[in-house]
């Protein structure tokens, strides 16, 4: 009888574990923890020497937008106090540098408090939190990193960030505002890592800019958790302890107009709106503006691994 | 950007978390609210109060609480239970940035909160006039500007104390705080006031974030000294380098708008100097008052900054700095 | 659970012996874990249209903002940025020549597969039948069919769009899995360019795709979509890359053109 009884028992428990086996881990969340390399198959030009001036592309500026952005000279960043100052949290998303996101948790329930991701060489840790704690209020101080808090749905984990520090959007002086928020969705496939960003700056945006990345697990990417120490030096005397602002009047930037030039696009074009994301833009460019390609290409044609092919790598126009 | 690498790797990546919870558990991460008033927190013993008119700074301490600005007349009472809220200690001392009623409006009621610093005060023929003058309150510092501007207006809202040299300093509270005067900026009567150990500047309406910056004239404003000001601000702010993940910098609690650092402060100071440039320059070229507002020199800022109503637009800005430009030239 | 039931009657009538009832724990226990996977036993499985996580149909539109240059419009002759091709892709780009493809019918070339997430193009993305996707694109008027189960393809040339096998990978907690994603691996495409100017991509090219489906904060839906290319002749490593596309409420921008070898 006893021994009727403990086989029917054990065998109980085997369809209930396998029953357990076939549905899976009982928990919604992904470990997105480790070293992910930014994967370099887009952002081509973003990524290498930096978009060129003037290049506004597919952005969706606002007119106040693209008067920052055609104001703006590199040569700010030689003010001392900006020698060390962090790209904004937006370029998280794309790289070039790579990922190092780890969790912390509840020294007592276990629970996950923060997912963190960190810190490339010239940007913030950014601190997801994952406890549900509301996002502070409009006086509240704006870190280099913003306040983002993250939610799963499903096996996406959406972070939404506020309290970002106003700072460019691209290299080339497209600036977003202090009043921006981002969502992020982040999802695994595997060793892949995509990123969908949605960006709103009701300052300088029309509509949202979203942009989307991929990363690949490689613990040798070059990451680490904090960026590296940095200590401002004296670039450019007449900039130090003076009121001079590096800028361009209105109109009067010398090189608004280089990235229309060297590929034959109209202004329309170069300095972005909402209309440059859009198919149907092709349509004006095509029938109104009668774009022709350049005859080849003479500056930021590859950037190829592959050693064996030798083209014009960068903006010097010679072949390497 | 450039940098120097001085190569130093060696914090633990793990504690950092904490770092960044002080941060912003401090400045401002956690707030309590006392109807529409918000305290928010800077530094383990420092507190700004958003909401009761222009931003107020609270240093709390053994001795008791500093106040720099007292907010708009009306919103004392709000003031004082979220006040409350951080501390049992009386008010000690009241600093003003300038005679703004949504700085100093609030001076008597708070004051009279308050105690003097000096106990025993009051009916003790030992002590000065100001402290007697004041009935044993708290007292009332600000720039002598200050109380000529509001000398026609009800005295007690009057500061008790004046300064007229570059600086007055005083320790309070285990810090040295130093309290500048910025000659012709937002008007003629402007401080800013700095709190070593805490490492806090209140910066009052010399910094306001949340508009062009208000130029007083008639009370002796001006726009260089608006920038002076805002360079002076920077050279008194610190950087969180050379380690800028932590939260270690100078706070600076601006007139109106949030709790800043030096980097909002440089954001706004390359604003202001643009946009001067840019209205020199149409003056170089000639163009009359109404021809530079024609010509939108606060194109790119104005969603940010302007106002088309209200008791400061744009166009009293723009102005503001014209009147002030072509003045110089003259 | 039919075959599984019988094993354990065949189980509990063995002669005992020590360890034997344990082992025969172990057994049901992994014959249980594999059960999915047994022929027959998804007989009646549902649909993938009536199993979809996700809900792609409507109308999409790509969002062109990274490499603009290069996909909104014919990049020079010679602009291969972010493409990770080898040198004999190089050689054959740099004798690009559109008339001739023109003049060969071969005016499809940089609308296949491969190429067809990062063109500057609509999806109308439809339920072709209960186990077919049907993605049709405005720009060159293209289709391509998502095949989810033993779908084998045909015998026959290589086409365009090749041949696409889905999968649904579904997500989120157990056992209910109610989130997921789409993943096509697609093959036996016919030899075309990656961009309008002429970068190649062999007859051996592979794709894997994940396409992702996320709300925005807006309430707009929005799909982002992570491709790995594989070719052996004309790509150094794999390329992977993500486009984005946002739902349009309707057909009225759908604006199908046909496929040019220089627009």
């Amino acid at each position: 009888m006893i021994d009727k009884f403990r086989k029917v028992a054990m065998e109980s428990l085997a369809v209930l574990l396998g029953t357990l086996l076939m549905s899976g881990p009982a928990f919604a969340q992904v470990d997105l923890s480790g070293v992910w390399g930014f994967v370099r198959g887009q952002y081509g030009q973003e990524n290498g020497g930096g978009s060129d001036i003037g290049d506004f592309t597919g952005i969706p500026l606002n007119d106040e937008g693209r008067a920052v952005g055609l104001s703006f000279s590199a040569a700010q960043w030689s003010e001392p106090e900006r020698q060390c100052q962090y790209y904004s949290p937006r370029y998280v998303s794309t790289g070039p540098f790579a990922l190092n996101i780890w969790s912390d948790t509840d020294p007592v329930t276990g629970k996950i408090i923060s997912w963190n991701m960190g810190a490339w060489i010239d940007k913030d840790i950014v601190t997801v939190w994952m406890d549900g704690r509301p996002h502070p209020s409009a006086s509240a101080f704006h870190p280099f990193g913003g306040f983002a808090t993250g939610t799963w749905e499903g096996d996406t984990l959406v972070i939404r960030t506020t309290h970002i520090k106003w700072s460019i959007l691209r290299i080339n002086g497209v600036q977003h505002s202090d009043r921006a928020t981002m969502t992020q969705y982040i999802v695994r496939h595997g060793d892949l890592l995509s990123m969908l960003t949605y960006f709103e700056d009701p300052v300088y945006l029309s509509e949202p800019f979203v942009l989307s990345s991929v990363w690949q697990v490689n613990p040798k990417a070059n990451s680490i958790r904090t960026s590296p120490a940095c200590e401002p030096i004296n670039e450019s005397p007449r900039l130090e302890n003076t009121s001079i602002v590096p800028h361009y009047l209105p109109g009067k930037n010398p090189f608004a107009n280089d990235y229309a030039r060297y590929y034959n696009l109209p202004l329309e074009a170069a300095q972005g709106g909402a209309q440059t994301m859009y198919p149907e833009f092709r349509k004006k460019l095509k029938d109104v503006y009668h774009y022709v390609p350049p005859e080849k290409c003479t500056r930021y044609c590859c950037d190829s691994p592959d050693p064996a092919v030798k083209c014009i790598r960068d903006g010097s126009g010679q072949v390497r | 950007m450039a940098r120097k690498f001085s190569g130093s790797w060696k914090r633990k990546p793990e504690g950092w978390t904490l770092a960044l919870a002080i941060l912003l558990g401090i400045a401002g991460g956690r707030y309590a609210s006392a109807q529409d008033i918000e305290i928010l927190q800077v530094q383990p013993n420092f507190y700004m109060i958003a909401g009761a008119g222009g931003n107020i700074g609270v240093q709390i301490g053994s001795a008791g609480i500093v106040l720099v600005d007292t907010g708009s007349a009306g919103t004392s009472d709000k003031v004082l239970a979220a006040l409350k809220k951080i501390s049992e200690k009386p008010i000690r001392y009241i600093i003003d940035t300038s005679a703004d009623p949504d700085h100093a409006g609030g001076n008597s009621a708070l004051a009279r909160a308050g105690l003097s610093i000096i106990s025993g005060a009051v009916g003790n023929p030992a002590f000065g006039e100001d402290v007697l003058g004041n009935n044993g309150a708290a007292s009332v510092l600000a720039h002598d500007n200050v109380l000529s501007r509001m000398n026609a207006g009800d005295s007690a809202e009057w500061p008790t104390k004046t300064y007229t040299s570059k600086f007055y300093k005083m320790s309070l509270n285990g810090e040295g705080i130093e309290v500048f005067h910025q000659p012709a900026a937002h008007s003629d009567g402007d401080s800013f006031v700095l709190f070593r150990r805490s490492n806090v500047i209140v910066a009052g309406d010399l910094f306001d974030p949340t508009r062009f910056p208000v130029i007083d004239r008639d009370k002796g404003g001006s726009i260089h000294g608006v920038i002076d000001a805002l360079n002076r601000l920077l050279e008194l702010t610190i950087p969180p380098y050379p380690q800028p993940w932590l939260a270690e910098r100078t706070y600076v609690i601006p007139g109106h708008g949030p709790i800043s650092d030096s980097h909002d402060v440089l954001e706004y100071r390359d604003m202001v100097v643009i946009v001067t440039d840019i209205i020199q320059d149409m003056i170089n070229r000639g163009m009359t008052l109404e021809q530079v507002q024609a010509a939108n020199p606060t194109d790119g800022y104005n969603a940010r900054y302007g106002a088309s109503t209200g008791p400061w637009t744009t166009e009293m800005f723009v102005t503001a700095v014209y009147k002030g430009l072509s003045a110089k030239r003259r | 659970m039919k075959t599984v039931l019988r094993l354990e009657t065949a189980l509990t009538h063995s002669p005992p012996r020590r360890g034997g009832e344990f082992g025969r724990v172990l057994l049901i226990l992994c014959l249980l874990s594999l059960c999915p996977r047994l022929p027959g036993f998804a007989q009646n499985a549902p649909s993938a249209k009536a199993s979809a996580p996700i809900d792609l149909s409507g109308y999409w539109v790509t969002i062109i903002t990274p490499d603009w240059r290069e996909r909104m419009v014919t990049p020079a002759r010679g602009d291969y940025l972010a493409v990770p091709l080898t040198a004999a892709a190089q050689k054959i780009a740099d004798a690009w020549d559109p008339a001739k493809d023109e003049a060969a019918g071969e005016q499809c070339r940089s609308y296949g597969s491969p190429a067809i997430n990062a063109a500057p193009t609509r999806f109308h993305i439809t339920w072709q039948d209960d186990n077919t996707l049907k993605v049709e694109t405005d720009y060159g008027m293209q289709t391509r069919l998502f095949h989810f189960g033993n779908w084998k393809p045909p015998a026959g040339p290589a086409t365009w769009q090749g041949d696409s096998i889905a999968t649904w990978e579904l997500t989120g907690p157990a056992p209910a899995r109610k989130s997921g994603n789409l993943r096509v691996t697609t093959t036996h495409v016919r030899p075309g360019y990656f961009r309008k100017n002429g970068i190649p991509y062999s007859a051996n090219v592979r794709m894997i795709e994940f396409w992702d489906l996320f709300t925005d904060p807006g309430g707009t839906q929005r799909i982002m979509i992570t491709q790995q290319i594989e070719d052996p002749e004309y790509l150094f490593r794999t390329w992977i890359t993500t486009y984005n596309f946002k739902k349009e409420p309707d057909a009225s921008k759908w604006d199908p053109t046909p496929c040019s070898s220089r627009w």
